[in-house]
């Protein structure tokens, strides 16, 4: 009974130190970011900060946020637009003078956006386009809507293909997501519409938006097995770990992979022997979304009209591209202080020009 | 003076999550300089409660007969998806009715299972979710566009008429819990079936008449969701289950149920766990810490308020 007692009381102890605690951070420290205080603050809604993307775009977001004077706070792990939209409402409630979100569901952006709009702040998408119509229609048609910036989604599919192509593989394995999510459809589109275009036998498994890391392993090993043939895979989301994982599963067997995201030991995963090629880089969409967003918030907006922005993907097919990657983007190295506050003040066709250039090239040479 | 020590002694554990709730709105508001206590902040988590409270308010039927149910994802998921998908057939207005008669479907599903096959609530409101989720998404998975809600309903998502129907549901289902016969013979049920079956209560009906009315809520909350999300997606009602059984408890309910159950702590417990998000965020914290008190919260809270004597063999 005593020892019931004691256990009470230090959990009652521990519930109380920890929310004191966090409750002792500010919002720069919380963010990681190193911002003025007195600067604008931006709420950023993402999957999480903790996956091989996540964390990159959270590196990215907190280097520049700092450059710029910019506080960051982030809310994360929020997947239905019913949960992303009270994170809105609490950002804004934390004093949130724009929102940057990756949004889940395509056909709630209108929602989201009335929310901020409500607010009277801005509002700017990453890593996504809007494909639904009435969505978009009223997002664009919005003074309170930045933009988007996504990436050119089909083009990356059709050379993921053509890559397994060239390994050899005949035979395709897709491990696909659900669709509504407007990215990943368009991804699974491009490649399937290339894969009927060259008849080429493929398999499908889909899993839900939210699947972990272990059922991505349990769906590939299901299609694997019901389609033994199958000797090249295309991973459509590798996020939440799922890539590490599936490069795990596939050790030792004379399968191919090609996936969109960043596995945690990039090199390991090319050193593996079954990866031959990764689609990444994205972290620098939200850094680009960030500007363009900076820009709306200080009423000097790089287009009287909403934004849409392409963000280029870098391409990596061997254990050298993955070790000058790790060696480019272990910290962000892409823009300087200096290059950001000239990327605030260029004009749309400049800024457009400039995520064009964008490149594992482009960066390791500035790294030179 | 002895007299308030001894009542105190005896009701802490009553009113420790009330005491909790001040306590937290205190404690934000001194630390966020009064930033939490903005009226549109307050606004902002009366309007992000309504749909808890509103889906609450049905769950603490079934937890006061003892059960736990853990199936409300796959609730909202599917009778979200077989309400929009229903305005595609039948016109807008078969939203509302396609989604409440899921919703009590589903609900029922679980009470009928749990009773005639006497499997356990909370491993057939696992096969409930699961089918729920899994239905959704696969027909939304292979649709080639998305499901919104029809746009002659896009002024109904407003704070009146969400504060309304949380209201209305407090009055409502206050009384019917702890005033008719349902809510107490519900209880009675909770807190030993072969009793009250002894004194002549028809456990069945009465275990079949609570999830009709969780049905019946979970039919509004999730009207109440799909209005305020606009669309749905595969992954509407994420979480759902897990935020609502960690409100319930941290406002007191009992995962034993019986006659301790209040629908007080429903309301309390949602209430302190958005005030405790919203602060958290208002203040900054990193979201891997929110979630990490979140957890720390919720042991703290089983730990202090369960009821140990409702489960004699657990102990």
């Amino acid at each position: 009974m005593k020892m019931k007692k004691i256990i009470r009381t230090i959990l009652a102890v521990v519930m109380v130190m920890c929310m004191l605690a966090a409750c002792g951070g500010n919002k720069a420290s919380s963010s990681g970011s190193t911002a003025s205080a007195d600067g604008p603050t931006i709420g950023v809604i993402i999957w999480s900060t903790d996956d091989g993307l996540g964390a990159d775009a959270k590196t990215a977001l907190d280097t520049v946020a700092a450059d710029l004077g910019v506080n960051l706070i982030y809310r994360t792990g929020s997947f239905d637009a019913d949960s992303q939209t009270t994170d809105i409402e609490n950002l804004i409630s934390a004093g949130a003078e724009g929102i940057l979100i990756c949004p889940i569901v395509d056909a709630s952006n209108d929602e989201y956006l009335k929310t901020c709009e409500d607010a009277d702040i801005p509002m700017q998408l990453m890593f996504r386009n809007i494909v639904d119509q009435d969505a978009y229609d009223y997002c664009m048609a919005s003074d309170q809507f930045a933009g988007y910036v996504s990436e050119d989604e089909q083009s990356a599919a059709v050379a993921m293909v053509d890559k397994l192509l060239e390994e050899g593989c005949t035979t395709f394995g897709l491990v696909d997501r659900e669709s509504g999510n407007a990215v990943i459809d368009r991804r699974q589109t491009g490649y399937k519409e290339y894969l009927d275009e060259k008849n080429i036998t493929y398999y499908e498994t889909i899993t839900t938006n939210t699947a972990t890391a272990t059922e991505m392993v349990d769906a590939t090993d299901q299609l694997l097995a019901a389609n033994p043939d199958i000797d090249g895979i295309i991973l459509s989301s590798g996020s939440n770990g799922a890539i590490d994982a599936i490069i795990t599963d596939l050790e030792g067997k004379d399968i191919k992979l090609t996936s969109f995201d960043t596995p945690a030991d990039i090199k390991a995963g090319f050193e593996g022997g079954n990866l031959c090629m990764l689609t990444t880089g994205a972290q620098i969409d939200p850094v680009y979304a960030m500007i363009n967003l900076y820009n709306k918030m200080n009423d000097a907006p790089k287009a009287d009209t909403p934004t849409e922005l392409d963000s280029n993907y870098i391409y990596m097919t061997s254990v050298e591209d993955a070790q000058n990657y790790e060696k480019c983007f272990s910290e962000f190295n892409t823009y300087t202080a200096d290059e950001v506050k000239e990327l605030v003040d260029m004009d749309l066709d400049a800024f457009k020009t400039e995520m064009k250039n964008y490149s594992l090239e482009m960066v390791s040479e500035k790294m030179k | 003076m002895k007299k308030f020590v001894g009542f105190a002694k005896r009701n802490l554990k009553d009113y420790l999550p009330i005491l909790a709730l001040i306590f937290v709105i205190v404690l934000f508001a001194i630390l966020s300089n009064g930033q939490t206590l903005n009226t549109n902040n307050i606004k902002q988590i009366m309007l992000q409660s309504c749909t808890y409270i509103v889906a609450g308010l049905g769950i603490i039927f079934t937890m006061s007969l003892g059960n736990m149910d853990m199936s409300l994802d796959g609730i909202v998921c599917l009778s979200a998806f077989l309400g929009l998908q229903a305005t595609e057939q039948f016109g807008p207005w078969a939203m509302f009715g396609m989604i409440i008669v899921a919703a009590i479907m589903c609900e029922l599903v679980i009470g009928g299972i749990n009773i005639l096959l006497g499997i356990n609530s909370v491993i057939v409101s696992f096969a409930v979710s699961f089918f729920g989720k899994g239905v959704a998404g696969y027909i939304i998975g292979n649709r080639s566009t998305g499901l919104s809600v029809p746009s002659v309903f896009n002024g109904l998502y407003s704070k009146t008429l969400f504060y309304a129907i949380a209201i209305v549901s407090i009055i409502v289902l206050s009384v019917v819990f702890h005033y008719t016969k349902l809510g107490k013979r519900t209880m009675a049920i909770g807190s030993n079936p072969t009793a009250a079956k002894a004194a002549g209560i028809n456990v069945t009906k009465f275990k079949l008449l609570a999830y009709l009315v969780a049905g019946i809520m979970m039919g509004i909350a999730t009207t109440m969701i799909v209005l305020r999300s606009g669309a749905i997606g595969a992954t509407t009602g994420a979480g759902f289950h897990i935020t609502m059984l960690l409100m319930m408890v941290i406002g007191g309910a009992s995962l034993t149920g019986g006659t301790k159950e209040k629908i007080y702590s429903v309301v309390v417990g949602v209430l302190l766990f958005l005030c405790l998000e919203n602060g958290l965020t208002v203040l900054g914290a990193d979201p891997n810490v929110i979630g990490l008190i979140e957890g720390i919260i919720f042991l703290a809270s089983v730990t202090l308020t369960f009821d140990r004597d409702g489960v004699p063999y657990i102990l």
